[in-house]
Formats: C-alpha cells, sequence, structure tokens
C-alpha cells in the first residue's frame, strides 16, 4: 500500500544534500501575527531597569521543555504535471528536570518522531523503511502531515508547528503540579495546543523588535540580571496577549565588549500568556531576573552562549543523540526510494 | 535457572571475538574479575547459538553528554543533565563452539554462576580439581593437578613483596588442599613433601588447630570442600644447637618432637656432597672448581675405601674417615670433625711435599683458595657434618623426606648462615634428587622453597643452581614438583621461574611488576598487583586463559604459636595442675 504511493508519484530524494540548506529556519516569532499594539505601562508609568531580586524565591523543581526538529531529507514527486514537494523529518521534544534539592539534572520525557510532511493536500501513508539485516531498530515515519500549499517552504513549516505542538503537549504534563515551574524554550503560542497557564517563554533570539524608540534605548542599558518593566502585548482581555519583558542573561565576570558582540549580546525576552494575573506576571518576572542568568551558559561550551541555557543545551544534545544519525537514516531513506 | 541479566554488548567500542566491551545496565554492578557469559546468533543462521565467556578487566563511568571537564560541575550542580554510562572491558576466556566470530552490538550480558562459571574458567574439564582459593564472587577456583603433578606440567612459583604477599600460606594452603583432595587418587597417602623453614618458627605448629579461625573462615572452608585440620603425619627437623655437647634441636618455641638433622663426614664424602659447601661465585673463580672436583673425587675413594674396611671388619659403616696416612700436627689418623677434614686436606694440598695425586696440575695458590674457604664456613658448618657419632646415632638423625612415616618433612634453616642454608638445601635436594633417579616417579614429593633468589640466581653458577635448574627441567618426570617463591621473579634463573605452568603473585613492588617475568597478567592485573592485600593473589595457569584474584581461607593449621590450640592431652594436663592447687 504505502509502496504504491512512494512509486505513484515518482518520489525521489533531493539530490542535494540537506547540508547545503540551513536547518528548518523559519523563526518562532515570525508565526506571531505582525506589529500588535504594545502597551509598556502596565507595570509602572517609568520606564526605568528594573533590579534583580534577590528575594525572589526559586522554586525547587523547574522544567525546561525544548524540542528539536531536523530534515532527514527533502524529495520531490510528479503529480499530473505538477511537482510536489516534500520533507522526510525527524522531530523530537523533551525536558529536563533540575531537581535544585538533589542538585541534579535529568532528561526526561524525551520522545522522537519520524515525520512526512507533503504540500498539495496529498496525505503521505505510514512508511516503514527498512533497515539492514542485523539492527533491531526499525525506522518509520507514522506522523503524516500534509497542507494545501505546495512548496519547499509550506512543508518545512508543516514539520515545525507539529514540533511547536509536541512542546506544548509536552509542557501541559507538567502544569498539573504547582511546584513545578515549566519554562519553554521558544516563545508560547496559542493554538492547538496552550501551553498551560504558568508557563514562561524564553525566547533567545532577537526575532522581532517589539519595543521603540526611546522605550527600545533601555536595552542597550540593561545591566546583567536587570529587566526591563512588563510590557503587554496585544489588546487587553483579547486573544494571543502576552506579558512580556527582557533581561540581560549572562555572568558576572563576562563582558560582551571584550569578546566582540555587540551590547545587546545577552538580552533575552520572556514571555507569559496574557490572562496571568499582573502581580503574578511581577513576581515570575522577578524570579526570572535571579533563575535565568543561573542556568545562562557560558561561551566556551555554547556559541549560543548566554542565552542558549545550559539545561537546554544538554537537552538539545540528548535530543540530537536520540534522533540518530542524520547521514544513516538519509542514505536508508535513498536506498528505499531506490527500490 | 534464570540469569541474571547485566547490560548488553557495547556498540560504541570495537566489539571483537577475544574482547569486547559490555554497557551496564541500569543499577547493575559489573566489577574486576566479575565472569560474564553472553550468547549470540551467528548472523547467517540464526539456529546456531555461540556462547562467549570473559572475565571483567577494566571498569569505567563516565559523564555522557558533557564535551568539557568542567561540564562536570555544571552536572552536580544540577544544571545540566547528563547520563553516566557504566561500561566494562571483557577479555573472553572461552568461544562455545570455537567460532571466532564477534559478538554483536546490543546482545545481551549476563553474569556467569555455577555451571557457566565453570565453564568460562575452564574448571569443567578438569579432571583433576585442586582448590585453588575463593574468587572474589565467593566461588572456589581451581588449579588443574594434571599441571602441577608433572603429568601435563609441573611446578608452582609464587612471587610477591614479603610480608604482605603471603607466599609461604598460600604454598601451605596448596599443599593442604593437595593432601586433602580426591585427585591423588590411591597416591594420596603416598604423596610427600618438604617444606624448608627460612623464617622465624611459624611452620612448627602446622600440627596443631588454629584456635582463631572464626566461623565465617570456616564457611569458607566448606565452599572449597577442604577438610578443616591440621597438617597430619608432619616430621619436625632442625638443626642441632652449635658447640652443644648434647645434640639437641635448635629451636626456641617448640622442643617436644623435633628431630635433629645432620651428615656424617663419611657421608659427605661419599655422595660427592663435598661441593656443595661452596656456594655462589666460589666456584667460578680461577680453577677452583676443578680442584673441587678433583678433591670431591678423591675423598668418595678414600669413604669407599673406608666403607669397605668396616665391612671387611664386620662393622657398621661409621660416620669418621680414616685418612690414608697421618696429618696434622699431632699426626693423627681419623678424621672425625670438620676441622680435621680441613687439616687433612691442609696436609694433602698445601704441606710440602703436597700430594701430587690430590693437587693435580692445581697452582699452590689455588690449594690455598680451598683452604681458606674451608675455614670460612668452618664454624657455619662444623655441627652439621660430623664424624665423632655413632653408626646408631647417625641413623637417627638422618633426614629422608621418602620416609613412609612422614608425609611432611619441615626442616628449619633459618638458625643457619647462609652458606650452611645453601649446603643443608643443596645437600637435601641432591639426596632426593639421586633416590628419585632410583625410584621414579612415585611417590610424588613437593619441594616448599622460598627465597629461590638465594639459591639460584639469575647470575652466575653454583651446583645448587644446577641441581635447581635440573629439578625445574626433569623434576617433573622424576615426581619432584618445586613450590617455589621469591620476591623478585626476575632475580630467579629464567628456567626455574619459566618451567612452571602455574603461576602465583601476590602484591609486588612497582618496579618488579613491570618486568617481563610477569608478562601472563594483564596490564590491569599488573596496576592491580601493587594493590594486593595480604591474603590475595592472581593465579595463572595454562589453561585458563586469564589471571584469576583469589583469596585463600585463614589457615585452619596453626601458623604461629599463639594459633596454636592445645590438644586434649595438654588440657587434661592443664586442668590436673590447676587441681593441684
Amino acid at each position: 500500500m504505502s509502496e504504491n504511493f512512494w512509486r505513484n508519484y515518482q518520489i525521489r530524494i533531493e539530490p542535494w544534500a540537506t547540508e547545503y540548506d540551513s536547518p528548518i529556519g523559519i523563526t518562532d516569532e515570525e508565526n506571531i501575527s505582525d506589529k500588535p499594539p504594545i502597551d509598556i505601562t502596565v507595570e509602572s508609568k517609568d520606564w526605568k531597569p528594573r533590579q534583580p531580586d534577590p528575594s525572589a524565591k526559586i522554586p525547587e523543581k523547574i522544567v525546561f521543555v525544548d524540542g528539536r526538529c531536523r530534515l532527514d531529507s527533502r524529495f520531490l514527486g510528479q503529480k499530473d504535471n505538477e511537482i510536489l514537494y516534500g520533507v522526510f523529518a525527524t522531530v523530537a521534544v523533551g525536558a529536563v528536570l533540575v531537581d535544585r534539592n538533589a542538585q541534579r539534572a535529568t532528561a526526561i520525557e524525551t520522545s522522537v518522531k519520524r515525520a512526512i510532511a507533503v504540500g498539495g493536500n496529498l496525505m503521505p501513508p505510514v512508511t516503514r523503511v527498512p533497515c539492514p539485516l542485523g539492527t533491531k531498530a526499525t525506522l518509520t515515519y507514522d506522523l503524516c502531515l500534509t497542507s494545501s500549499e505546495n512548496s519547499p517552504r509550506a512543508s518545512l513549516s508543516l514539520i515545525q508547528k507539529s514540533m511547536l505542538k509536541e512542546e506544548a503537549k509536552l509542557a501541559e504534563k507538567f502544569n498539573n503540579n504547582s511546584d513545578i515551574l515549566v519554562i519553554r524554550d521558544g516563545p508560547l503560542l496559542y493554538g492547538l495546543y496552550k501551553s498551560p497557564g504558568l508557563t514562561m517563554g524564553y525566547i533567545k533570539t532577537m526575532g522581532k523588535q517589539y519595543l521603540n524608540g526611546d522605550a527600545a534605548q533601555i536595552l542597550w542599558h540593561l545591566n546583567l540580571g536587570e529587566r526591563t518593566p512588563i510590557f503587554f502585548i496585544g489588546k487587553p482581555k483579547q486573544f494571543k496577549s502576552h506579558w512580556s519583558w527582557y533581561l540581560r542573561s549572562g555572568e558576572q565576570n563576562i563582558v560582551p565588549k571584550n569578546l566582540g558582540y555587540h551590547n545587546l549580546h545577552g538580552i533575552v525576552r520572556m514571555d507569559l500568556y496574557g490572562e496571568v494575573p499582573l502581580a503574578k506576571a511581577i513576581e515570575l518576572a522577578n524570579l526570572s531576573t535571579v533563575l535565568i542568568p543561573q542556568y545562562a551558559s557560558h561561551p566556551i561550551r555554547d556559541p549560543r552562549a548566554p542565552q542558549n541555557l545550559t539545561p537546554v543545551g544538554g537537552l538539545e544534545k540528548e535530543l540530537g543523540r536520540h534522533m540518530g544519525d542524520r547521514k544513516v537514516i538519509e542514505r536508508r531513506l535513498r536506498n528505499f526510494l531506490i527500490n | 535457572m534464570t540469569k541474571t541479566s547485566i547490560g548488553f554488548v557495547l556498540g560504541t567500542q570495537e566489539s571483537t571475538p577475544l574482547e569486547f566491551w559490555v554497557a551496564v545496565s541500569p543499577g547493575r554492578v559489573l566489577r574486576l574479575d566479575d565472569v560474564v557469559e553472553i550468547q549470540t546468533y551467528r548472523p547467517d543462521d540464526r539456529n546456531s547459538i555461540i556462547h562467549f565467556y570473559g572475565v571483567v578487566d577494566y571498569v569505567r563511568t563516565i559523564y555522557e553528554g558533557t564535551q568539557f571537564d568542567t561540564d562536570t560541575f555544571l552536572a552536580s550542580k544540577g544544571s545540566l543533565p547528563v547520563n553516566i554510562s557504566y561500561a566494562a572491558r571483557v577479555q573472553v576466556t572461552r568461544i562455545e563452539p570455537e567460532e571466532y566470530l564477534p559478538p554483536q552490538p546490543g546482545d545481551r550480558v549476563c553474569l556467569a554462576e555455577n555451571e557457566d562459571l565453570k565453564k568460562a574458567l575452564h574448571f569443567d574439564r578438569m579432571e583433576k580439581p585442586i582448590s585453588a582459593g575463593l574468587m572474589r564472587n565467593g566461588s572456589p577456583a581451581y588449579f588443574n593437578f594434571e599441571f602441577i603433578n608433572g603429568e601435563k606440567g609441573g611446578h608452582l612459583n609464587i612471587s610477591g613483596v614479603s610480608g604482605v604477599a603471603t607466599k609461604t600460606s598460600y604454598a601451605l594452603f596448596v599443599l593442604h588442599a593437595i593432601f586433602n583432595s580426591a585427585a591423588l587418587g590411591n597416591q594420596r597417602a603416598n604423596t610427600k613433601a618438604l617444606i624448608f623453614n627460612v623464617k622465624g618458627e611459624d611452620l612448627f605448629f602446622l600440627d596443631k588447630s588454629n584456635s582463631r579461625l572464626r566461623e565465617e573462615d570456616r564457611q569458607d572452608y566448606q565452599t572449597l570442600g577442604i577438610p578443616i585440620e591440621p597438617f597430619k603425619d608432619i616430621r619436625f627437623c632442625a638443626a642441632p644447637r652449635k658447640n652443644d655437647r648434647d645434640i639437641t634441636p635448635h629451636l626456641d618455641q617448640r622442643s617436644e618432637n623435633i628431630s635433629v638433622y645432620l651428615w656424617s663426614l663419611r657421608e659427605l664424602c661419599r655422595d660427592r656432597l663435598f661441593s656443595f659447601l661452596f656456594a655462589g661465585d666460589d666456584l667460578q673463580r680461577g680453577n677452583l672448581g676443578f680442584l673441587v672436583s678433583g678433591v670431591t673425587e678423591k675423598l668418595a675413594r678414600l669413604a669407599r675405601d673406608n666403607d669397605r674396611q668396616d665391612k671387611k671388619n664386620n662393622r657398621q659403616l661409621g660416620s669418621h674417615l680414616v685418612a690414608d696416612e697421618a696429618y696434622g700436627n699431632d699426626d693423627k689418623s681419623r678424621i672425625e670433625t670438620f676441622r680435621d677434614l680441613i687439616e687433612f686436606l691442609e696436609h694433602k694440598l698445601l704441606v710440602e711435599p703436597s700430594d701430587p695425586r690430590w693437587l693435580g696440575r692445581n697452582a699452590g695458590a689455588t690449594a690455598e683458595a680451598l683452604i681458606r674457604r674451608l675455614w670460612g664456613i668452618a664454624s657455619e658448618m662444623s655441627h652439621l657434618i660430623r664424624g665423632d657419632l655413632s653408626p646408631k646415632e647417625m641413623a637417627d638423625y638422618r633426614l629422608d623426606p621418602l620416609d613412609i612415616a612422614y608425609q611432611l618433612s619441615i626442616v628449619d634453616i633459618n638458625k643457619l648462615g647462609g652458606k650452611a642454608q645453601k649446603f643443608v638445601v643443596g645437600v637435601l635436594l641432591q639426596k632426593l634428587f639421586t633416590e628419585k633417579e632410583k625410584r621414579g616417579q612415585n611417590p610424588i614429593v613437593f619441594i616448599v622453597l622460598d627465597e629461590l633468589n638465594k639459591y639460584a640466581p639469575r647470575d652466575g653458577r653454583s651446583p645448587i643452581k644446577d641441581l635447581l635448574v635440573e629439578i625445574a627441567e626433569r623434576g617433573r618426570s622424576l615426581g619432584i614438583i618445586l613450590i617455589g617463591a621469591q620476591q623478585t621473579a626476575s632475580e630467579v634463573e629464567r628456567r626455574v621461574v619459566g618451567q612452571a605452568a602455574v603461576r602465583v603473585v601476590g602484591r609486588l613492588d612497582s618496579a618488579e611488576a613491570e618486568r617481563p617475568e610477569y608478562n601472563f597478567l594483564t596490564g590491569a592485573c599488573r596496576k592491580r598487583s601493587l594493590l594486593l592485600k595480604s591474603g590475595s593473589m592472581f593465579i595463572h595457569q595454562p589453561e585458563v586463559p586469564a589471571p584469576l584474584l583469589v583469596n585463600f581461607p585463614f589457615p585452619a593449621y596453626a601458623t604461629r604459636k599463639v594459633e596454636a590450640s592445645r590438644t586434649q592431652a595438654e588440657i587434661e594436663e592443664l586442668e590436673a595442675d590447676l587441681d593441684r592447687f
């Protein structure tokens, strides 16, 4: 059955190796509707840096949720006279449970899904890729995705969305436990799977500028651990609204200037759902000023330091291991499609 | 029988038919010396199972998912998630059937227990197993007696630092195991051992039970299948005290049931033992060796003439010599002491006109050297070589390790000077060797000799070294088995150590452990040999390809005076004494 699909549409691997592509490169923040209204007066009328709050009580258990997706191979097919675009991809999500009492970080709930995305409303079948003799592992692509748009970009976007959905699902698992603080690597999204209420979003790239003019000036002058006052994105009491603030992460003895970085280095944005009460948002914002720099990575270890959090860096490696070797998988896919 | 699964064959390191790695499952333990078993399939035939057995020789844990050493701090602070990888390297000891293909990554690894353990270490093939001690997992280890008794191989050699390595204790344990083993069959009663006591008087209580044996030690004996009892039928021998008119054994801690050993002048000459008076470098210098062999011959002829004379006169063979001409200042003719013998030789070799038949073509200086050396050892030796005792007395002081009445002879040489020690060892072994050449392989005689480096040093030649080499090379077929020990095998003649089929190593010092003599130890074992505690030894035998670490149980026999339990008779006597008060 599944063989027919691949045969009928004459599907072949895109000969260009995926290394020449950027990895799935759609920034998270592009998905948010453009130019939402911003209110910078919600916490205080006085738009000045806020000092870190050493009295903030850090919860004993923190869960960092993150996902990774990887293009295993692109493929092209032929439907009538149209070119079909699609990808094989691997989506992995997982979490790191940091137990501050036991001083232990453990990667938990890692799961890997193999996905096929094809454009043009053509649902691909569940496909089992044969493995060479001698190994017991199986390679089954069972997350089948399609959309009406038929373009190379559309299939990538499908994969990306499915990963965010998995991340949100995973974050929901920890929602019931009020002792656990959940931090999602990436912005909080509204969608089919919304992360639970108090989940914090951690956005490490300046993909989009929310502050303009004088308000943005402050970002250049934030000291380590300092944050901007909370600002509100979207319209009050409306769907897709967020609390947000910027803070400077990093380490005391690392001066971005000396490393040749610009002055916005180490600035990250935090995200909360709009329905969280303001008082709680302020509490969490104060907490973040102490918490985030504690888990900031060091430039020696991680080129994305200090923005990429250490537990998340570890999780990414762990997920990478679970995903398996891309070259091996691509070779198997190629063999499968040849036969 | 369910097997204890312990992990899987590691896929990130090479698996070879002779060595592979195991990823140890969480919550499981695999230690050095643990024995494992895996089953793998021929990739082309799912029905043919191949069993691999092996011993763990390296274990390690490491943080996985870390890139820098300092990631360890992050991991222990709790901000970096890491995995702990626990892996062990296994040296394969056996493949059944012998298909030298590599195990497959992911194959299940089990602990080898009971029958599997025996298979892994080839114990199942041993027709004549002898307990070699307890392995770390509590199971007994075995020697194949066929590689000790000379059938397929012979001799056992033990190396290790004095005091810690417990070489003598282990030799005794092995002897005890041999004497109490079914492997001896009908030769059990006949098998003999000759032990030289070189240090203290510790071996003089082996006939007593050890009062300090604890309950757990008894358990060990039960596991090993060795009875908890002292040695039986022991003859304790000691040299006579010096300068004592009465002949009493020179021992401080024990007085009862000790026999004295010494030799008559006549025997020394008749059996050509004269050359054993010269040890070490003596015979290498100049023509001394040549002169000594000439003199030995002449003395042997003289002794035979004396014997003939005694027989003709219907006398028992005497212990003295009668010179063929008067000698010395007071024109004596009887040679009754060692000093007399020297004077007699002076007369023959030095006093003008010297006897050309005795001196041969040797220069006067050589003869002087010979006499000088004899005077040098006169005080050490004269109480051991006597010509003043009656034939009846001499019979009492004869030491024959093959004596039917005794199984074990313990000969104290600890109170003797260095040259006298070599003389005693040399003479006893020479006589034993000659006797066994006549009698053949049975009964088997074990010789326990410590400080082999003294008797068979790597450099130089001496009569006793030649003899030990001869025993090492030919002893197997004559039923003389050498259980030799030394601190450093590198200082012992290669042929003596090399002929030993079974090698045992206790604690070594670090420089010694690197020597090629210990090549049978794998790299990891060499390092561990520096750390071995007393009572732990590595054993190596031809059939088992990996050295095994064994502990031997606390001795069931007393090895010190304080350990000796009193016999029932002694207790009764003490009680009677108490009653009297």
